[in-house]
């Protein structure tokens, strides 16, 4: 019963119920609950909410990285750590738009038990040799990047015929215009000696960086904000037939490119 | 002495209504189960001694819990007795709209009775029953605007002009993402 003997309701829930009921859903509706009302405000920007559903949705290995994000002299802000890391990590499972069948992997390179991740494997019923994942992020501030892949790659997995693919799309034109130069590349041996048959979830940072450059006349440019959106599509894709089972991708994330790195 | 006919449980609600459950069902909710493990059997003979009728059968008196809904969680507990105990932390990612029909019927409450059954699940800790509340709760919110969540669960508003603009602003920059 509430305090005024109605039956209770859900502004009069008790904390840790209102915070077990947002933690199941999306962050927009979690925005659009702290608009109804001030108590609801207060839970919808409540810290240790946001730190769950951070570490929900991004594994230990990305939360590392958190520091970097936020001023390490305050206390981390969870909400605007949520929201930045949102914008740079894209799960590779819920994107991908082509289902592979599965099928034992012969190099007997296991993921270790993660999230979902997308396993690419041959399929001996297609006829199609080609494998194409392709993650896309929305709302990319300008700035340089480094596009990285976290994969598991097995000797099989012929990653050297692979072509890794960055495109930047102006997100208000339907038929996907490239508004930069499409970077391409193809990793020699060499290149993908370091990710090549390790045991565990490797980070491949694509050696050519992709520019989104700011642009005055670009619609989804918000009121008063400095920002300028564009939609950055990151593929993956191999037309080589001898691209086999072995590839596992778990996520692709952006990070501003730093100069000192090479 | 009870330990004759330990298979049955007494329950109280707050009214005192009295409600005669199988101890595997009781046993559903953590707190119960963990209680009766602690006082063991002779001590629950002796709360039995209320009444000569259930003289040998243990009474555990739920004074945060009304009647109408210890009889809704004990038809749930009853229809979930043989599920196996999930140890597995829910962490609210996995799709909430995978409810089965029973359970899907069984939330068909009023709102007043719907977070009744979460603070009951909650109190007496029954984690798939607070799971499911709380996921039929969560349903009702997704993919709402402000205005439809608070027609939905009849949230007055309570900011003035001036908050709810300063609020809105403030939350401008996730909205695209």
């Amino acid at each position: 019963m509430s305090s005024d003997g109605g039956p209770l309701s859900f502004v009069e829930c008790p904390y840790e119920i209102l915070i077990n009921i947002l933690k199941r859903v999306d962050s927009k509706d979690i925005i659009a609950l702290g608009l109804t009302c001030r108590r609801l405000n207060r839970i919808a920007n409540d810290s240790y909410l946001w730190h769950m559903l951070c570490c929900c949705r991004f594994d230990e290995y990305v939360m590392k990285k958190k520091p970097q994000l936020n001023n390490p002299n305050s206390e981390t802000d969870w909400k605007k750590t949520y929201f930045e890391l949102g914008t740079l990590i894209k799960y590779a499972a819920p994107t991908a738009r082509i289902a592979w069948l599965e099928d034992p992997d012969e190099h007997g390179l296991r993921p270790p038990p993660s999230h979902t991740y997308w396993s690419v494997i041959s399929d001996p019923r297609s006829s199609e040799p080609c494998v194409v994942v392709f993650v896309t992020f929305d709302s990319v501030p300008y700035g340089t990047y480094d596009v990285i892949w976290r994969i598991i790659a097995g000797r099989g997995s012929n990653l050297d015929c692979a072509c890794f693919e960055t495109r930047v799309v102006d997100p208000s034109d339907d038929t996907e215009v490239v508004v930069e130069p499409i970077v391409e590349f193809r990793p020699s041996r060499e290149d993908i000696q370091s990710v090549i048959d390790k045991k565990d979830w490797t980070e491949y940072r694509v050696p050519k960086p992709v520019v989104v450059s700011e642009s005055d006349d670009c619609p989804s440019k918000l009121r008063g904000s400095s920002y300028t959106y564009r939609t950055v599509i990151a593929k993956l894709y191999s037309h080589d037939s001898t691209m086999h089972s072995g590839l596992h991708i778990d996520y692709v994330r952006l990070e501003p490119h730093k100069e000192d790195k090479q | 002495m009870a330990g004759a006919d330990q298979k049955m449980i007494r329950l109280t609600s707050s009214e005192g209504t009295e409600f005669l459950v199988e101890r595997a069902v009781v046993e559903k909710s953590v707190l119960l189960k963990n209680m009766l493990e602690d006082v063991g059997e002779s001590d629950l003979g002796t709360i039995a001694n209320l009444t000569l009728l259930f003289f040998f059968i243990p009474a555990i008196p739920l004074a945060n819990v009304t009647g109408p809904i210890l009889t809704k969680v004990i038809e749930y507990c009853t229809h979930h007795r043989d599920d196996p105990v999930v140890t597995q932390e829910d962490d609210g990612r996995k799709s909430s709209a995978d409810i089965d029909d029973w359970d899907k019927e069984f939330c068909k409450v009023d709102q007043g009775t719907l977070f009744e059954l979460i603070l009951a699940a909650n109190y007496l800790d029954i984690k798939p029953l607070l799971d499911l509340t709380c996921k039929t709760v969560a349903n009702m919110i997704r993919g709402k605007t402000p205005e439809e969540i608070r027609k939905t669960f009849n949230i007055e508003n309570d900011f003035t002009p001036e908050e709810e603009a300063q609020v809105k602003k403030e939350n401008e920059w996730c909205e695209e993402r």
